[in-house]
């Protein structure tokens, strides 16, 4: 096979590496170089000559893209969707009462609770009311959120297929239960690429605040097998916010720039012969990290907000690296068109004391979630952000261990829990999906994680089906082979 | 009877092989030498009276007029030509000058004989298959836009059959059932001799492809004898086969059928248009093309991109392969006000202009004023004051506008609300006041206005 003169991929950048590898032979080039072409799945069109009609066709959009960012708030451990917004009355009767065999139908349970005698029912401990213009019920734990309900789509029939954390988490950040594939932030930063060319596309805040009863991994924001630009890099609390950024000690940084200019040369010569997509990774990360030494420390800096906006985001969001001040960053990042911002907060995970966890949690959250939704709202940001908040599944109608009326523990549940959208692209004030009286079942729409990873993807205005990325001879799409979209949630 | 006819596939390769054979001797054993005379006479012999026996059968398989007759008789006659003089040599005349006839005629019986099997085209068409593939990907739908008046509806129609169907059968069935060849009294190259059918049945029956025999003589097992394409010929794909049921379980249409409308008004406007027959919107056809042409605006090139890449300036596409632009001044730092009125460059395309916290000036606004595709416009925490909006009353197609931060006052609230299209205003931390508001609302009571006053009531 030699290398065809006439191979062209219409795109700038393969255009750019067509000329360098026609100054060398083909064959010379390790995979490396075969690897970056892969991309032209994403990037080239059709190279035939279009008709007339088709280039109009062409020219109209498929997916009109309605969000510019994303904000995705996850709630590490899962949340009990019996205490935030899965309003099941029935249950207050049956305190202690078996589940029924016909609700469960044989399904597993994890092994914590698997070999109890009993599985007795635990109504929810906290009042439910009706909020908003939408009527919709929210549990007495979070007041704040429920203040700004209407802006909510909520989902109530979620499911997931992994019924413990690390799977669960990785099957919802990265569309597979084993890791090694790229989290839902990459293959947007591949997809789309970044806008604010001083700061990272994909950028993680974890909150100090919260029990770390559940660990979370650095790879849950990796790229997998994408080019490493898009990996997720974590911005922490405290002098030195991205690890390794600030020049070290001794050092006062004023040839930097030249000492840059000069590895970049070599990187190129590098890159030249092996064509390697990883040497340009490389290249662009020095770059971004030279210019994220002025921008970072910028950013991170919250002197100049109001008290105005403290008081909003609550108590907390003054103490640095709590959840609420992390809102409050996160939505400076997101100013900055920074393409995906993903806030973790653990402390979900309660199988004992369930009562008192839920309070403290939705404490720590519910204020500046919700403050957080109506900030983005008056700077007209809302409209181009989508704003996720879930965990990775949910909890049982059962308690595990002992049940007293107001201390009970929840085992995990994958079969069905609830999660909220809002902002851009999803109908406000809507509720999607129901449970059984149990919330043990889904009844009535069921969304499973690809499905919400492929509506995420056509919010952003990417199909799910094409983006893709060829690696060890397959091409991995974020969710799998399977995800349909959820049309009926979508503005 | 017409089971020896189908032995003619068979004997047809015996006068060629013997008589070229014989052929080539001739001239190999040179004029003077006749050793191979022997061998040359049997060799004629035997292959005239195998091409006589090809005739006979030839014409015993034409007796099922699945062929097409003008073909069969330039066949059947080159045919009987070729045994003729075959036959004319073995009796020993003019030997060389008819055995280069022989060869030129047999290899035309064969072309023609080919060609009737195997379809026309079938000597070069080595690259057919890809091109169908190629052809199967890429859908061409039809996009039609009607105007009214201020309004347009876009209507994009699609022809299953034409992009879809037709292709397959091309390829998987025409060459026994097109124009050349009908096995089974079967063509299924157009729309009524589909409807027609075989000699024996009808194949299609709309909507139901389980009893349409287009498509269960598709699925029958490969050994059953009603297996199409038959055993050894080109299979049809998986995906080929679901197309053609699907096709026949929607109701196997030939028409142009209506794929979406959009409007870009009003939704309700489109359902008059769903009732409008496809053939009166056609007639409308290439000229409103050639609107939906001039109405959009062409494509920026590269070099452009590039020269706003090279000032911090961020251009992106409005929409998967729009050609509007969103250009996005958040790396533009520090500001430059040459910067904007380099937009001038792609003003036709410019839809949505992102200003944010910028120290943008009135007289930036003013040349803002002749982008008139401007759609979104974010201005806020800019520098600007109530003659801006004096200015941007020009962009007629104005629907959302960001002026948080800024230092306008009720005066461009009187001014806003002479804007045609303005549907989504923020306004939170602006002098505007409550009565401005009030006013601003009697008049233009659609705008979504945004003024940030959100408290939350639990304290």
């Amino acid at each position: 096979m030699g290398h065809d003169p006439d191979f062209k991929i219409q795109h700038p950048d393969f255009e750019q590496l067509n000329k360098r590898l026609e100054r060398r032979d083909f064959l010379k080039k390790t995979a490396g170089g075969l690897g970056a072409l892969a991309l032209g799945t994403l990037l080239s069109g059709s190279i035939s000559s279009k008709t007339f009609e088709q280039q109009i066709l062409d020219a109209l959009p498929t997916i009109a893209p309605k969000a510019k960012r994303v904000l995705y708030l996850f709630m590490s451990g899962g949340p009990s969707q019996f205490e935030t917004f899965d309003y099941k009355p029935m249950l207050s009767s049956m305190l202690g009462k078996g589940l029924p065999e016909s609700v469960r139908n044989g399904q597993r349970l994890t092994g914590m609770s698997a070999n109890q005698s009993i599985l007795p029912i635990a109504p929810s401990f906290c009042d439910f009311k009706q909020y908003g213009k939408s009527k919709t019920w929210v549990s007495d734990l979070l007041p704040y959120t429920a203040e700004v309900v209407d802006e909510l789509c909520i989902i109530k029939s979620m499911y997931t297929e992994q019924i413990n954390h690390d799977p669960a988490l990785t099957f919802f950040q990265t569309g597979h239960q084993l890791p090694g594939r790229p989290s839902i932030g990459s293959w947007l930063s591949y997809g789309l690429g970044s806008e604010n060319k001083n700061l990272p596309a994909f950028i993680v805040l974890v909150s100090k605040n919260a029990s770390r009863d559940q660990p979370l991994y650095a790879r849950l924001w990796g790229n997998g097998f994408l080019p490493s630009q898009h990996q997720g890099v974590q911005f922490r609390s405290g002098n030195d916010p991205v690890l390794f950024l600030n020049n070290p000690e001794g050092y006062d940084g004023k040839d930097r720039k030249e000492m840059l200019s000069y590895l970049n040369k070599l990187n190129e010569m590098q890159n030249d012969i092996w064509g390697d997509p990883e040497v340009e990774a490389r290249m662009s990360q020095y770059e971004l990290a030279f210019r994220m030494q002025t921008s970072v420390p910028d950013v991170m800096d919250t002197s100049n907000e109001t008290d105005e906006v403290f008081e909003l985001y609550g108590p907390e969001s003054r103490d640095k690296g709590t959840y609420a001040a992390n809102c409050i960053l996160a939505r400076k990042l997101l100013e900055k068109d920074v393409r995906f911002v993903q806030l973790y907060h653990q402390g979900w995970d309660h199988h004992g004391s369930l009562p008192q966890g839920m309070k403290q949690q939705c404490k720590q959250t519910d204020q500046p979630t919700a403050a957080l939704i109506m900030d983005l709202k008056r700077r007209g940001m809302l409209e181009d952000t989508l704003v996720i908040w879930g965990g990775e599944f949910g909890r049982t109608v059962y308690s595990q261990g002992k049940l007293e009326k107001d201390n009970y523990g929840r085992d995990h549940h994958p079969r069905c829990f609830t999660m909220w959208m809002a902002g851009a692209g999803v109908k406000p004030g809507m509720s999607y999906g129901a449970t059984d009286d149990y919330s043990y079942n889904i009844i009535k729409n069921p969304v499973h994680v690809h499905d919400f990873q492929a509506t995420l993807l056509h919010i952003m205005g990417l199909n799910h089906e094409n983006l893709v990325y060829k690696y060890q001879g397959r091409r991995f799409r974020l969710t799998d082979v399977s995800g349909k979209i959820i049309k009926e949630i979508l503005s | 009877m017409q089971f020896i006819g189908h032995f003619h596939p068979l004997i047809v390769h015996m006068p060629i092989g013997i008589m070229l054979l014989g052929g080539f001797l001739l001239f190999y054993q040179g004029p003077q030498l006749n050793k191979f005379d022997k061998v040359i006479s049997l060799a004629f012999l035997v292959g005239s009276i195998s091409a006589t026996l090809a005739c006979f059968t030839g014409w015993l398989l034409a007796q099922s007029g699945e062929y097409d007759s003008v073909l069969i008789q330039k066949h059947q006659w080159v045919g009987i030509a070729t045994a003729a003089i075959g036959w004319t040599i073995y009796f020993n005349k003019y030997k060389k000058v008819l055995a280069i006839s022989l060869v030129v005629l047999i290899i035309i019986t064969g072309h023609l004989g080919t060609t009737l099997t195997h379809g026309e085209n079938y000597l070069f068409s080595s690259n057919k298959e890809e091109n169908i593939e190629q052809k199967n990907i890429i859908v061409a739908k039809k996009i039609e836009t009607v105007l009214k008046g201020k309004d347009s509806i876009k209507i994009v129609s699609y022809n299953e059959y034409k992009e879809e169907i037709k292709p397959i059968l091309q390829v998987r069935c025409y060459n026994c059932h097109g124009p050349l060849k009908q096995k089974g009294g079967l063509r299924l190259d157009s729309e009524s001799f589909i409807k027609k059918g075989s000699k024996e049945d009808i194949v299609l029956v709309v909507n139901n492809p389980l009893k349409s025999k287009m498509y269960t003589n598709l699925v029958l097992p490969m050994e059953d004898d009603k297996h199409m394409p038959p055993k050894g010929k080109h299979q049809l794909t998986n995906q080929e086969i679901t197309t053609i049921k699907q096709w026949i379980a929607n109701g196997a249409s030939f028409e142009d059928k209506i794929d979406t409308i959009t409007n870009s008004l009003k939704e309700s406007t489109a359902d008059s248009v769903y009732l409008m027959e496809i053939n009166k919107v056609k007639a409308i056809g290439t000229k409103l093309l050639s609107v939906v042409k001039e109405n959009r605006p062409i494509a920026i090139n590269s070099a452009t991109i590039e020269l706003f890449k090279n000032k911090n300036i961020l251009l992106t596409s409005l929409e998967e392969g729009s050609n509007f632009i969103v250009a996005n001044f958040i790396n533009a730092v520090p500001f430059n006000s040459e910067d904007i009125a380099d937009l001038k460059l792609i003003k036709n395309q410019l839809s949505v202009l992102k200003l944010s916290n910028l120290p943008i000036k009135d007289s930036d606004i003013k040349i803002i004023s002749n982008f008139k595709n401007i759609t979104r416009l974010n201005l806020e925490n800019t520098a600007i004051t109530d003659e801006s909006i004096t200015y941007l009353n020009q962009l007629p197609k104005l629907e959302q506008l960001n002026l948080y931060g800024t230092n306008i006052t009720d005066e461009s609230l009187k001014q806003l609300s002479m804007y045609k299209n303005l549907s989504v205003l923020y306004l939170w931390k602006t002098k505007v006041t409550k009565a401005g508001i009030e006013n601003f609302v009697k008049i233009k009571p659609n705008v979504k206005i945004e003024m940030g006053d959100f408290k939350f009531q639990k304290k």
